[in-house]
């Protein structure tokens, strides 16, 4: 093959997996997003827009700390790079309206042919529902316990007075 | 307002050699849809086929390369078209390298201000097949960063732009607000252009 006509299948195969890179980092429902070591936002995936309102323009370049808290996430950077892999860590993500949103984080370190770290990549179940269930269950249980608490109470009340009435009938016979 | 390129002006444009990265053009695709809308795109379209180089953006493929003069013509025809202004094209500028493929191959360089700039040059060649950027002062204790891009006259609307640009990378690798300034340009007589960027 002439190199010209090899370099011209080179270029179209790199548009190919270019395009299926791109289209399944849009597809995916989970939002994903990439870090560098100083903790710049270099990439993030349209399933995050979706989540957190940011798109790319908003935080591509910027700190992470933007939408994290700063000691934690920096923190969370700092313990993947070390251990290679956090996974189910929960935490809270600022959306771009200000909403704080329950996550758990999931964080892989990339290193690329030179066994130097280049970042991390983030992503996140977002807990939103999770934590809402939880919150309705744990209402409900506490109504449950107050109203098995006021059944109870009557029971025994209950029991009190049938026990002073026997009492009482007792001593009149 | 500034008169507007005529066929010929276009054509010489077209002649210069050289070709660049598709990317170039997705960026300048996804800026004027996000900000102005598809029918803006449409617009911008119909002047480049006016002056008879038709490009369709949407099947630009990132990978390819195009003729070097293209670059600059997409430009000119966006300014004219939506009526920017020198502010606009700047911002247009920072905002293509977070639109770019260029942040999934130059990761790896993202990782320090240092190996970011003494990158700078690489990361032009993966773009463009002539000129050549390199950086010939980098001082990361005073803040500032001297940038030398040589072998290319584009246009001087791509020397705005591109002030943009670089801001936008100085900021990728600085966290900080990154002020450039083209302090020497071939269209002004000089032998090239020079960059200095401050944050």
């Amino acid at each position: 093959m002439a190199d010209d006509k090899k370099i011209k299948t080179l270029i179209e195969d790199i548009n190919l997996l270019e395009n299926y890179n791109k289209e399944l980092f849009s597809f995916t429902p989970l939002p994903l997003f990439f870090v560098n070591p100083m903790g710049t936002v270099l990439e993030i995936n349209p399933a995050f827009t979706k989540i957190t309102g940011y798109d790319t323009y908003d935080v591509v370049g910027e700190p992470i700390s933007s939408f994290f808290d700063e000691k934690e996430i920096k923190g969370i950077i700092e313990e993947t790079m070390e251990k290679d892999s956090i996974d189910n860590r929960e935490s809270v993500i600022v959306s771009k309206d200000g909403e704080k949103i329950p996550i758990s984080i999931f964080a892989r370190n990339r290193k690329m042919l030179e066994e130097e770290s280049n970042g991390v990549f983030f992503s996140f179940f977002d807990l939103k529902e999770v934590k809402k269930k939880e919150k309705e269950l744990k209402e409900k249980l506490e109504e449950m316990e107050k109203f098995r608490k006021l059944v109870v109470g009557r029971e025994l009340k209950m029991v009190e007075l049938k026990e002073k009435i026997k009492k009482l009938k007792k001593r009149q016979a | 307002m500034k008169e507007k390129i005529t066929k010929e002006e276009a054509e010489k444009i077209m002649s210069l050699k050289g070709e660049v990265r598709g990317m170039t053009l997705k960026t300048d695709e996804s800026f004027v849809i996000k900000y102005f809308g598809k029918d803006a795109l449409q617009k911008v379209e119909k002047r480049l086929e006016e002056l008879g180089y038709p490009l369709n953006y949407k099947e630009v493929a990132p990978m390819d390369y195009y003729p070097l003069g293209m670059r600059a013509l997409s430009l000119i025809a966006i300014k004219e078209t939506l009526e920017l202004s020198d502010e606009k094209m700047r911002e247009m500028g920072r905002a293509a390298p977070r639109a770019s493929l260029l942040i999934r191959f130059f990761m790896k360089y993202f990782i320090s201000i240092e190996k970011t700039f003494k990158k700078a040059g690489d990361m032009w060649d993966k773009h463009w097949t002539v000129g050549k950027l390199e950086s010939v002062d980098v001082r990361e204790k005073e803040r500032r960063v001297v940038l030398h891009l040589s072998g290319i006259d584009l246009h001087p609307e791509f020397c705005n732009y591109f002030t943009g640009y670089l801001s936008s990378v100085g900021k990728l690798a600085t966290q900080k607000e990154t002020h450039v300034e083209e302090t020497k340009c071939t269209f002004k007589g000089d032998d090239l252009h020079e960059f200095i960027l401050t944050w």
